[in-house]
């Protein structure tokens, strides 16, 4: 079977706060053919904050990752909800708007050939996971293990990209063969308070505080977000008493294919999920 | 939550409603005139109970000609651009790059902003993205909190976040910070970039 080779933009939030869902991604991808080149000079795509106050200077900004992509004649892998909807607007207003193009063109000296796809992991995962012989790599090591799958803003995005697909049940369906147990709950797709959890801690704390709540009464365990900037949100804004712990599907898929240094990974989680691991006896 | 509304809102026509209308759309690329007001956005806007005008009533001001009364709102600051909205949009409008839009114009125009603590951060993640191309988000926050004078409003979450080595004390940088200069040249000369609120 074939392999896939794409190139790699981690983003400030897996290269420092993340790391390891960065470390965790690299060993699934290995597991499953996807070979990783990461972009040589990658920069911020702009985040939340430029794109709210300077919104074509975040295209510039995404351009110029785009750009390098391109050089190494392959499509762009990110794990990021924000950097990856900033990546592929900027990719479709490259190839599509001719102003977009020649302002890009004068300042960065170069262009777009064509659209440049920008994959999401969950956009390939279950198509991978569906062929030999990586069907094989996952075993049911989560046997038991209940779970609410939370997509935050990865569900949503604006209309310009309305042609990419939309990962409803991507994470249900690797969880799935993870043998883990789904609960049913309405908060798969709320927004965890992107970066009002910073400037506006008093509005965040409140919605996170339900969509925890929530998970509780769903009566989960765990809640398994696939970026990692909600990650950060949900950990750092729910209040102790009522808490589960938070998952990355690529720490959980790492686990399930075997990974050895899983502690490591857990044990930087703001919310610590050894006990309910111990309890359960999943080691 | 107490919403003003936007019925009280004194329709002032100065001849240049058309032109900001126009503006708008361009900025967001987006065309407020299809919007029917069916407040399906602000239904499901999980930030509605802390705005002052609804994501609706923010584009009925714009259709009306109010640009420059919608550029005070706080509404725009607080949307974080989450496409709930645009996502369930039955005319497929992109509501938060209409925010977008007048969040711009509510900076070229220099008036005053309501949520002063928002701006700040957004101003703090620019800088440090434009010293070193990337973003460190301790840098950030350290110059946010000091700005906000809440200095300790937060400590504990950053020391749990420095514990866990969540947060980077060596800046990463770019290396080639030619083209970034390029960049952030281009738009400083297109627009008189903050300077009104400096
Ligand atoms: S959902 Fe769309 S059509 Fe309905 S009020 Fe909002 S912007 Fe207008
Ligand atoms: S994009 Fe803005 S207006 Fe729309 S739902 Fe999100 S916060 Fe509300």
């Amino acid at each position: 079977m074939s392999e896939i080779n794409l190139a790699y933009y981690p983003g400030c939030t897996l290269s420092s706060t993340a790391k390891e869902i960065d470390i965790a991604l690299h060993q699934v991808c290995n597991t499953l053919d996807i070979r990783l080149t990461e972009l040589p000079d990658w920069n911020c795509c702009g985040s939340s904050s430029i794109h709210a106050i300077r919104p074509q200077l975040a295209v510039s900004l995404a351009a110029r990752n785009l750009f390098q992509a391109q050089s190494l004649g392959q499509d762009l892998l990110v794990m990021c909800a924000g950097c990856s909807n900033r990546l592929r607007v900027a990719s479709n207003r490259l190839s599509n708007d001719s102003t977009t193009r020649r302002v890009n063109q004068e300042i960065l000296n170069n262009q777009l050939d064509k659209d440049l796809k920008v994959h999401h992991l969950l956009d390939l995962l279950p198509k991978r996971l569906n062929q030999k012989p990586w069907a094989d790599a996952l075993e049911k090591k989560l046997n038991g293990l209940s779970y609410v799958p939370y997509y935050g803003c990865l569900l949503a995005s604006p209309p310009e990209l309305n042609n990419y697909p939309k990962l409803y049940g991507s994470m249900e369906s690797v969880m799935n063969r993870l043998g883990a147990e789904q609960r049913a709950w309405g908060y798969h797709a709320k927004c965890c308070g992107s970066f009002l959890s910073i400037a506006r801690p008093d509005i965040v704390e409140p919605m996170v505080a339900d969509i925890m709540n929530n998970a509780f009464m769903a009566g989960a365990e765990c809640i398994v977000t696939a970026c990692a900037m909600c990650q950060l949100n949900l950990e750092l804004r729910s209040k102790a008493n009522k808490q589960v712990p938070i998952f990355s599907i690529v720490e959980l898929l790492a686990y399930g294919m075997g990974s050895s240094d899983w502690q490591n990974w857990f044990s930087k989680h703001l919310i610590d999920p050894l006990p309910l691991f111990e309890n359960k006896r999943l080691n | 939550m107490q919403k003003s509304d936007p019925t009280e809102i004194p329709i002032r026509n100065d001849g240049k409603e058309k032109q900001l209308v126009k503006i708008t759309n361009h900025l967001a690329r987006q065309n407020v005139s299809l919007c029917w007001q069916c407040l399906t956005c602000s239904g499901g806007c999980p930030f509605a109970d802390h705005m002052d005008l609804l994501p609706n009533q923010v584009i009925r001001l714009v259709q009306l000609g109010q640009v420059k009364e919608a550029i005070k709102c706080k509404t725009i600051w607080i949307c974080v651009g989450c496409h709930t909205c645009s996502t369930n949009c039955p005319n497929s409008i992109d509501i938060g790059a209409i925010m977008d839009a007048l969040r711009q114009l509510a900076i070229r125009y220099g008036v005053a902003i309501p949520e002063k603590d928002i701006f700040r951060f957004h101003k703090y993640i620019f800088g440090s993205i434009q010293r070193s191309g990337r973003l460190n988000k301790l840098e950030a926050m350290i110059q946010f909190k000091l700005g906000t004078g809440r200095v300790f409003s937060d400590i504990k979450s950053g020391i749990k976040m420095l514990n866990r080595g969540k947060l980077e004390l060596i800046p990463q940088k770019i290396k080639d910070t030619g083209e970034l200069d390029r960049i952030l040249t281009h738009y400083d000369k297109r627009r008189r970039s903050f300077k009104a609120h400096e």
